[in-house]
């Protein structure tokens, strides 16, 4: 154990009891699991007694569990039928698709685990009078089935009564009856909180208050699936007073996996999970380093997970945050494609940097910060006001503060942003992709 | 890949984009002057329909396969990107055949009676005539002697509360873009439903409108493939229109007696569409949008110039439309000969013995063509891969012509 206590200064986030239960959920793998047992993958150590075993575990990725649903990714005698079994999709598409089983019961520990970061948080969720929650995000499909409001609330109600809400898989063209739809829902299932897309959300309130309506009342939102911008949490928080808002990173497969403080900065739930945050060649990033999360579930003996690359990219440090938690401190910096790479600056920029420099807007709906060229970065927003001449030229400052002076930036006043092809719209998007794990390891 | 460095090198740096550019017509390189009919086809566009059918190939919003909802994400992808370029939301835009069946659906779909009045542009292309000359009664907005649209005449037209407005933006013919903004906001004012035809002003970034209630264009005018066609219906406009056909993707719900109309912009897309030519339409936007509207339509502007001034240089040519300086032009041109009847000759001998492509006829538009000549035109069309040599060219090459053509004066 001496060697925990190293690596634990050396990486942050490194906690010894998740990676000795990261370990068990591996050698459950091999010996349960089909997809770890299979002839020709490379199955690693026979014997893993520390960490340097664990790094030659070989990392798995999305497309081995897709394409082993079910039978491989299970262990031997499971099935999906089983009572408190959640089968879990994803908004992807294409390699981006998701299909994953997980025990209901090891979701709500691990919401729990990560939610002790954030107590009046964690009292409005599971200390709810309904215990109930509610989803409005773009729809996992993009099929218009999905986002039909003739679908009825029942259809939309997952095994463990989360009522996923009409939506449309482009947020700022929701029509008004399909939002309507949404409020009325929504104070029907009357949740004790509401789980939530910042910018979508934010269009509701926005649309709802354009027709003379209050927002349905709910007890805590949490903001996931992209990153929350000032303008849309200041639009929230307009509109739902009360409602303890914080951010959240959720997955598909793993569920919880960090949450935002009282304090506003974000703590990693490193006790449900193995998290190992690593960089170029595999090297564990140190402290405030860009790098991909790759994740080992902890005690999951119905499909286990193991050195899954999650593709989400973030920053770990290891200095405590003054709200108390002892959740180590991160920042989730979105995935591939949703980060600036602008000559002269080493580092990429992320929407993070991004909505700082863009700040608090009232005089701006929502707006979009794009990069097709590395020299090129093109900023679009939907302004509130007529004249937009101030409000474009500070952006526009701001932001050269942020990029520099070898970034040509345009500014233009839009009507519509449209969203991505998993019908989010991201403030930050780039087709300069970014993929610290792939890098190869500096010489 | 284009780089977007430069505005003035604008055909320099594209050309290698366009594959049939590489084509030789009998040793001659050749030079395309037919954009206002359609465009070339830039290889992302063409590999864009390839990676449809080899690699997607399925039907849309018809299931949970990862290949139809790949199909689903894309296809409803190219709708936001088609919204955000022409500067409505998403769900304001129909995918159609072309811009007729656009103007077609709303001609049909407004309800319209013979007791109803519509304006339409003299210098419009027959697509934004005819229906609605079926529908309703049609009116022309004149145009003045230079071939400007006539405000004074068009105001006092309005005064008889025409039901809807139809105003070409550019026209096919003379390449002049009308003051649609102004005249859009004329008709509003005035109770009109509004549509602009802007398959000609599309492919140089010219939209994003106010009081324009729908407007239409054409991917295979702006890069895209045929068969592809966009009705943008803003603020709840698409609800106004009748669907004119029903069937699979227009409906959400059905029993034996009643159903239930899918929202705008799907109850008007009915069966399958062109999901490939969609795909290539979205490859075609991207191309344009990393080019740029300001650079396309810098280009657009100095190619039109270059044709005017090289079309008043020769006095046996006359020019339908205005070319004088202040003139808001495309670089669309078209021309009369002097002493020649036969410019379907004309136009043959430019392909065949200079490899120059370009159009004789009436253009669809012949109320126009005949009031300016009792001939056809030859019309010279010029887009991002002409530069001002080759426009050059074709009128040193008509020089040529002209002179063995003729009739003796």
């Amino acid at each position: 154990m001496a060697e925990y206590s190293v690596l634990q200064r050396r990486r942050p986030a490194f906690d010894a009891d998740a990676f000795e239960g990261a370990v068990a959920d591996f050698e459950f793998a091999r010996a349960r699991v089909p997809f770890f047992r299979r002839e020709g993958r490379e199955q690693g150590p026979a014997r893993i007694d520390g960490p340097a075993d664990w790094a030659r575990v070989p990392l798995t990725r999305r497309a081995d569990y897709r394409a082993d649903f079910p039978r491989g990714v299970l262990a031997r005698g499971r099935t999906l039928g089983e009572p408190g079994t959640l089968v879990q999709g994803s908004g992807g598409v294409g390699d981006d698709r998701v299909a994953t089983a997980v025990r209901a019961v090891l979701l709500a520990a691990r919401r729990a685990v990560t939610l002790a970061a954030h107590p009046p948080l964690r009292d409005a969720i599971l200390g709810g009078a309904s215990g109930r929650s509610a989803r409005y995000t773009a729809p996992e499909c993009s099929g218009v089935e999905c986002a039909s409001p003739y679908t009825p609330m029942e259809r939309r109600t997952l095994g463990d009564g989360t009522l996923v809400l009409p939506s449309t898989p482009d947020p700022l063209a929701a029509p008004d009856a399909l939002l309507g739809r949404a409020a009325d829902e929504l104070r029907a299932h009357a949740p004790a909180w509401l789980e939530a897309d910042a910018t979508a959300l934010a269009f509701l309130l926005r649309r709802l208050a354009a027709a003379g309506r209050e927002a349905p009342p709910v007890g805590a939102i949490v903001l996931t699936y992209t990153p929350a911008t000032r303008v849309a949490r200041r639009r929230i928080a307009e509109h739902c007073g009360p409602a303890v808002v914080a951010e959240a990173v959720t997955m598909s497969e793993f569920g919880w996996l960090a949450v935002e403080c009282p304090r506003g900065l974000t703590h990693l739930n490193n006790r449900s999970y193995f998290v190992e945050p690593l960089a170029g060649g595999g090297r564990p990033a140190a402290p405030g380093e860009l790098a991909e999360m790759v994740v080992t579930s902890v005690g999951d003996r119905l499909s286990p997970h193991i050195r899954y690359r999650t593709g989400d990219l973030y920053r770990v440090w290891d200095e405590p945050c003054p709200c108390g938690s002892d959740l180590p401190l991160c920042r989730f910096e979105g995935r591939s494609g949703t980060l600036l790479t602008v000559p002269g600056r080493p580092a990429p920029i992320g929407a993070r940097d991004v909505d700082r420099a863009v700040g608090d807007c009232p005089e701006l709906d929502v707006y979009q910060v794009s990069q097709h060229r590395e020299d090129e970065v093109r900023v679009e927003y939907v302004p509130n006001v007529k004249d937009t001449r101030a409000l474009e030229d500070g952006l526009v400052e701001r932001l050269r503060a942020l990029l520099g002076e070898r970034v040509r930036l345009t500014a233009s006043a839009v009507r519509y942003l449209p969203a991505g092809p998993d019908g989010r719209l991201r403030p930050c998007v780039s087709d300069l992709p970014v993929r610290p794990l792939d890098q190869e390891r500096p010489a | 890949m284009i780089d977007t460095e430069s505005v003035t090198d604008l055909p320099r740096r594209v050309r290698a984009d366009f594959p049939i550019l590489g084509r030789r017509v009998d040793g001659r390189d050749l030079v395309y002057l037919d954009n206002a009919a359609t465009t070339l086809k830039p290889r992302p566009v063409v590999d864009e329909l390839t990676r449809y059918y080899t690699e997607v190939s399925a039907n849309i919003h018809r299931g949970k396969h990862r290949l139809s909802e790949t199909a689903s994400a894309d296809f409803e992808a190219v709708r936001r990107q088609v919204a955000h370029f022409a500067g409505v939301r998403g769900d304001e835009v129909v995918f159609t055949l072309n811009t007729t069946e656009a103007l077609n659906l709303v001609a049909s779909g407004l309800g319209l009676g013979s007791g109803d009045v519509v304006l339409v542009p003299f210098d419009g292309h027959h697509s934004n005539a005819l229906p609605w000359r079926r529908h309703a009664r049609a009116r022309h907005i004149p145009v003045d002697g230079s071939g400007r649209v006539d405000l004074e005449a068009y105001e006092k037209l309005l005064r008889g509360r025409p039901r809807v407005v139809a105003l070409s933006h550019c026209s096919n013919v003379t390449g002049v873009y009308a003051p649609v903004q102004k005249m859009a906001t004329m008709a509003k004012e005035a109770g009109a439903v509004t549509v602009v035809d802007a398959a000609q002003s599309a492919p140089h970034g010219r939209l994003h409108f106010d009081d324009v209630d729908f407007f239409a264009f054409s991917a295979h005018k702006m890069l895209g493939p045929t068969g592809v066609g966009v009705l943008c219906g803003a603020d709840g406009a698409l609800s106004l229109l009748d669907p004119p056909n029903l069937g699979g993707g227009t409906v959400d719900w059905v029993d034996t007696e009643r159903y239930q109309l899918r929202r705008p912009p799907h109850r008007l897309e009915a069966g399958t569409p062109n999901i490939g030519g969609v795909y290539g339409l979205g490859a075609a936007i991207a191309y344009l949008d990393r080019i740029g509207a300001a650079a396309l339509a810098a280009h657009d502007r100095a190619l039109a110039r270059r044709q005017a001034a090289e079309a008043l240089a020769r006095p046996y040519l006359r020019v339908l439309g205005p070319v004088s300086p202040s003139a808001d032009r495309s670089a669309t041109i078209s021309l009369a000969i002097r002493g020649v009847r036969n410019l379907r000759e004309v136009a043959r001998i430019l392909s065949d013995s200079y490899g120059i492509m370009c159009r004789s006829g009436h253009m669809c538009a012949q109320p126009l063509v005949d009031s300016f000549t009792d001939n056809e035109v030859l019309r010279i069309s010029a887009y991002l891969y002409n530069d001002e040599g080759q426009v050059a060219r074709v009128f040193a090459a008509l020089d040529e012509i002209v002179e063995t053509v003729a009739a003796p004066a």
